[in-house]
């Protein structure tokens, strides 16, 4: 269910592709992108809305930050995991900025798109309602702790996948997710109603 | 209360991929009965999976033919021997600043090993943070990287005398040759035991690669670097006078992380208006920051 392929690996073609782009073979560096580059659109139209204005600009970003963070890759997850990193860093990083220039993209755009008076579109307006949810989130966490709940909820990464991911401490990813949802639940402990909207079935 | 503080991470994985056993099915219900977090992010992972696009809409060769024209030229840091180095180590010591150093902004969460209190003046005691240290490529085994270093002047090790003839009859072993420790090595070691949670074996290295090599390019990155340890290990003041020392001098390469260690130190120290004023001055040059929030809180 990630965007990008789950599975932790030792090594793989794409593995010794980001080690030739890493040493500067510009060659390998645009192969890299092209097989990644499909993965980390998906993520970051999942982690922002697909009508998002500043998704390509986030796309873009997140690119250009995976190659200048190539000298640092390890192999310690897969070329893919690292991107999501770095796609889910980018993705808050771009909602802090436009909440701070007051920008109101966001949620309502999206569910506005999956509102419509039919009742079998209710299910994506509740699921639409649950993902703006969870963006909204993300803006207000601290940045780590939001970047592991991005990847943990919104890419589907399993604990030891987020931990081998930021290079910390599977305990540390527990911590943070454990305090990102102490978080959700302040927020839904504060409008039952919501709660109540947001447990519909989907 | 509407939920359990405590949730289970791992089985909640399991049942993502379908491998929970009976018993942990059963457990993960009777948990989410009463979780409404736990449902929620059930449901919400669902949400995101169904949203996640099987294709791709976009030019993808485009996208990336944008993202590599818009990749800046590095430029060496300074046009002189060793520049090619100095940009490797500087991509280190962004790297560590960009992904550590930001990820524990305003995180206050714990205690350092007691062994930091080795590494620091006794100071005021002030909110320690743990620091945030993210594991790097170490060129040398861990052994390696904290072995005591050689005190011997370099260049004494660097050139050794020729030794004396050897004994007529039994050859003794040949000494292991002494180690030639320059500023390359003391800032790879003390990296190397950061990233291994060796405060103090790092605090050594740093200081004895300043205290040694004081105008050498590793000795620049570390004013930075070891100064955003000592902020985590709460020597602020520590940290301010490495930071100062690298923000006097001009260079620009760490001067956004120079810049929050800075804030911050003084925001602890409770010199509130200063710290304001620091933030404002690192919103007003790097206006793009992850951290120019703080200018306006």
């Amino acid at each position: 269910m990630t965007a990008l392929a789950p599975t932790l690996r030792k090594s793989s073609p794409l593995q010794a592709l980001a080690e030739r782009a890493a040493e500067g073979d510009t060659e390998a560096t645009g192969e890299l992108l092209k097989a990644l580059a499909p993965g980390m659109i998906r993520s970051v139209a999942a982690l922002m809305g697909k009508q998002h204005p500043d998704a390509d600009d986030v796309v873009q970003k997140s690119l250009i930050a995976l190659v200048q963070a190539l000298p640092q890759f390890r192999g310690e997850c897969s070329p893919q995991h690292y991107a999501s990193r770095i796609v889910a860093r980018a993705v808050i990083a771009s909602k802090r900025r436009a909440a701070s220039r007051g920008a109101h993209h966001d949620a309502q755009t999206e569910v506005d798109a999956t509102t419509s008076p039919d009742p079998s579109q209710h299910d994506g307006f509740v699921a639409e309602r649950r993902r703006g949810l969870v963006r909204e989130l993300l803006q207000q966490l601290p940045e780590e702790q939001g970047e592991a709940f991005a990847m943990r909820v919104g890419l589907g990464f399993s604990l030891p996948e987020v931990a081998a991911a930021a290079g910390v401490p599977l305990n540390t990813v527990r911590s943070r997710v454990r305090l990102a949802k102490e978080a959700l639940r302040r927020r839904i402990d504060a409008d039952p109603a919501l709660l109540e909207l947001l447990e519909g079935d989907s | 209360m509407i939920s359990t503080d405590l949730h289970p991470e791992e089985l909640l994985d399991k049942a993502g991929v379908g491998t929970l056993t009976d018993a942990e099915r059963a457990w993960l219900d009777a948990h989410l009965a009463q979780c409404a977090v736990c449902r929620l992010e059930t449901k919400v992972k669902a949400d995101f999976a169904a949203a996640l696009e099987p294709e791709v809409a976009v030019d993808v060769d485009d996208v990336v033919a944008r993202a590599l024209a818009g990749l800046p030229q590095r430029e060496p840091v300074r046009p002189r021997a060793g520049a090619r180095r100095f940009g490797a180590l500087t991509a280190a010591a962004v790297m560590f600043f960009a992904v550590a150093s930001f990820a524990a902004v305003g995180q206050v969460t714990g205690v350092l090993p007691k062994l930091v209190e080795k590494i620091v003046a006794p100071r005021a005691p002030e909110p320690v943070a743990v620091p945030v240290v993210v594991p790097r490529r170490v060129d040398r085994p861990v052994e390696a990287a904290v072995a005591p270093v050689v005190e011997a002047p370099v260049e004494a090790l660097a050139a050794p005398p020729p030794p004396p003839p050897p004994p007529a009859r039994k050859k003794a072993p040949a000494p292991a040759p002494a180690r030639v420790i320059g500023a390359a090595e003391l800032f790879a070691e003390g990296n190397a035991a950061r990233v291994h949670g060796d405060f103090a074996a790092a605090a050594l290295r740093y200081r004895d690669l300043l205290s040694r090599f004081p105008s050498s390019d590793e000795a620049l990155l570390t004013r930075t670097v070891f100064g955003r340890m000592l902020l985590d290990a709460g020597d602020t003041t520590g940290a301010l006078e490495q930071v100062d020392a690298y923000l006097a001098s001009g260079d620009r390469t760490l001067r956004e992380e120079a810049m929050v260690v800075r804030a911050r130190s003084l925001g602890v120290q409770g010199r509130t208006a200063d710290a304001a004023d620091a933030w404002r001055g690192l919103a007003a040059e790097f206006p793009d920051s992850l951290h120019a929030r703080h200018a306006n809180p």
